[in-house]
């Protein structure tokens, strides 16, 4: 009997110790698990936690086109700690301008893309039409993003002709232009941006933006790097007034001619004192005939 | 075995149970070792190793020519002396790349899958050099939206299989695309442009064409602490493309500017 009891005995202990141990082992698994969902950034990259990637932010697209989406990018920890380390970004120059009339717009942009003091091309395209419609959106900054952006343009704006079977109206064309450069808002487009062409009624409209989407309808639009020279003098067209009726079908009061002569003066001016404007200024004017196309020579130099 | 020694049994077994566990455990740091243990692998580069410096090239009266060293430098190590830089995409495209070469070489892999299945396609397509540029173009912009970028200067040349059109083209590493009859890049840009821009006419011979090419590796060479004398030119035609072997440009170092260097005199204008 006392063996038998001692054996029971030894038999309950080693029951014990290794219920005990396995409790253990497997709580502090648990730990650990319950200890990389808290803290994500502290998971490593390779192996990073289900969760944890959940937490970083979900920024892909949902609408149809093809804008670059940020699902693998978490811009701020990838931006190089060194001032001077890599960025994604490059001022290729340009500038566009654009001015809203009556019955017609004129929309002009320089043709030389730079890269600091190195030339790249004389004579690139910087006003890009959408679609067959005779809207246009001129695009100063990052020569690669105008392109990236472009492309989405134009896959979103085909996808809206399609199903709506009509070409896109100027006003929409804006907004769309404003919510997929805000659907950038943590990378942007490093583009400055105008939309030009005649709205319902036949009027110009010409709209201004910033990088990341804020827009306005306005008489006269100077984007890029001679954005500083050029809006004072087109400032002269615009006038003084700003009456609460201008502010919503804002358009110049001077003829076409005289718009497109100080559109032209603008560039010849620019060009003399930014080293970025030069080589050649294509200016469009848009009215119900169509669109012509002026080109003028700036210096090469 | 008595039943009555069934605790035995029980702790037996548990004891086995946790041995099984402790030794099929998967290990603790499943997927990548704890960053404190050692450096994670770099997964985004942001900094090429080895490199290729300039290619250049122009549109002549027969097509497009290209051409560019056999160098790929180490840092300031001249460590590959002979690789190609300059190699044919499909029957019309010629791609010259600057930059990273182990990018050059993925690039390649990929256009050469996209050319197999142009050949398994077998419905007579043939991509012209514009589709080429235009792939490549979102290639690198979608890579530098990753913060991850290829970090290859590209020229793409060649000569539309279906319309005979010339084609020359750029792409950078972060997606910069535009097309031009004169294009050079890295040091090319700077030293070469200038040549090519003075001397180059729409209507040169295949013979003045390669000539100032070869003129503007020699400065190159003369100038560009990570260039070497042993170049290729490759053309493409309406016949279709072809890359030169490798072959030794002369030089001279007899000139003024190298026997009586004007540095240091008081007026020479250097610093």
């Amino acid at each position: 009997m006392r063996r038998r009891r001692r054996i029971a005995l030894v038999g309950c202990c080693c029951a014990c110790v290794t219920r005990a141990t396995l409790a253990t082992y497997s709580f502090s698994e648990s730990l650990t698990h319950q200890l990389t969902k808290l803290v994500p950034d502290q998971a490593p990259l390779q192996g990073l936690h289900h969760t944890a990637a959940a937490a970083l932010p979900q920024l892909s697209i949902t609408i149809n086109g093809n804008i670059p989406s940020l699902k693998q990018t978490n811009w701020k920890e990838q931006v190089s700690k060194r001032a001077d380390g890599w960025q994604p970004y490059e001022d290729n120059g340009g500038t566009v301008v654009a001015v809203a009339g009556p019955d017609f717009v004129i929309i002009g942009a320089d043709t030389r893309l730079s890269v600091n003091y190195n030339i790249l091309s004389r004579k690139v395209t910087r006003i890009h039409g959408i679609s067959g419609a005779r809207t246009f959106i001129g695009t100063a900054g990052c020569w690669s993003d105008t392109q990236g952006l472009l492309k989405a343009m134009q896959g979103l704006v085909g996808d809206y002709e399609w199903q709506q079977q009509h070409s896109i109206s100027t006003a929409a064309l804006a907004r769309l232009l404003s919510n997929v450069l805000y659907s950038r808002r943590s990378f942007p487009f490093y583009t400055h941006n105008i939309v030009a062409g005649l709205d319902r009624e036949g009027a110009g409209a010409v709209y201004g933006y910033d990088p990341v989407g804020s827009f306005e309808r306005v008489k006269v639009a100077c984007v890029g790097g001679g954005r500083s020279l050029l809006q004072p003098i087109m400032d002269h067209l615009a006038g003084d007034q700003d009456s609460s009726l201008d502010r919503r079908k804002p358009l110049v009061s001077v003829s076409c001619d005289d718009a497109l002569e100080l559109v032209k003066e603008g560039f010849v001016a620019a060009a003399e004192r930014d080293i970025a404007i030069g080589d050649e200024a294509e200016i469009l004017v848009i009215d119900a005939q169509g669109v012509t196309r002026h080109r003028l020579a700036l210096g090469t130099h | 075995m008595p039943k009555r020694h069934w605790p035995l049994y029980l702790s037996l077994a548990l004891f086995l149970r946790l041995l099984l566990m402790i030794g099929l455990a998967p290990s603790r740091s499943h997927g990548a070792p704890s960053q404190t243990l050692m450096d994670a692998p770099r997964q985004r580069t942001q900094s090429p190793i080895v490199t290729g410096t300039s290619v250049i090239g122009l549109k002549y009266k027969d097509g497009v020519m290209l051409a560019a060293d056999t160098l790929a430098s180490y840092g300031s190590l001249a460590r590959y002396k002979s690789v190609e830089r300059i190699r044919p995409v499909g029957e019309s495209t010629l791609l010259g790349a600057s930059g990273e070469y182990s990018d050059f070489q993925a690039i390649m892999e990929m256009l050469e899958d996209q050319t197999q299945e142009d050949r398994n396609m077998d419905d007579g397509f043939k991509r012209a050099p514009a589709e080429v540029h235009s792939y490549l173009r979102a290639v690198m912009y979608n890579r530098r939206n990753k913060m991850n970028p290829l970090w290859n200067y590209l020229l793409i040349a060649g000569v539309n299989p279906r319309t005979g059109g010339f084609f020359l083209g750029s792409v950078d590493h972060i997606g910069t695309a535009y097309e031009d009859d004169i294009l050079a890049t890295g040091f090319g840009a700077h030293l070469a442009l200038p040549i090519l821009r003075r001397r180059w006419r729409a209507d040169m011979e295949e013979g003045e064409a390669r000539a100032l090419l070869e003129d503007c590796m020699r400065v190159l060479f003369y100038r560009d602490c990570r260039a070497l004398n042993r170049i290729q030119i490759a053309k493409a035609t309406r016949e279709g493309v072809l890359v030169s072997d490798p072959y030794t440009i002369e030089t001279s170092w007899s000139l003024a500017a190298f026997a009586q260097p004007k540095a240091g005199a008081d007026t020479d204008g250097s610093w």
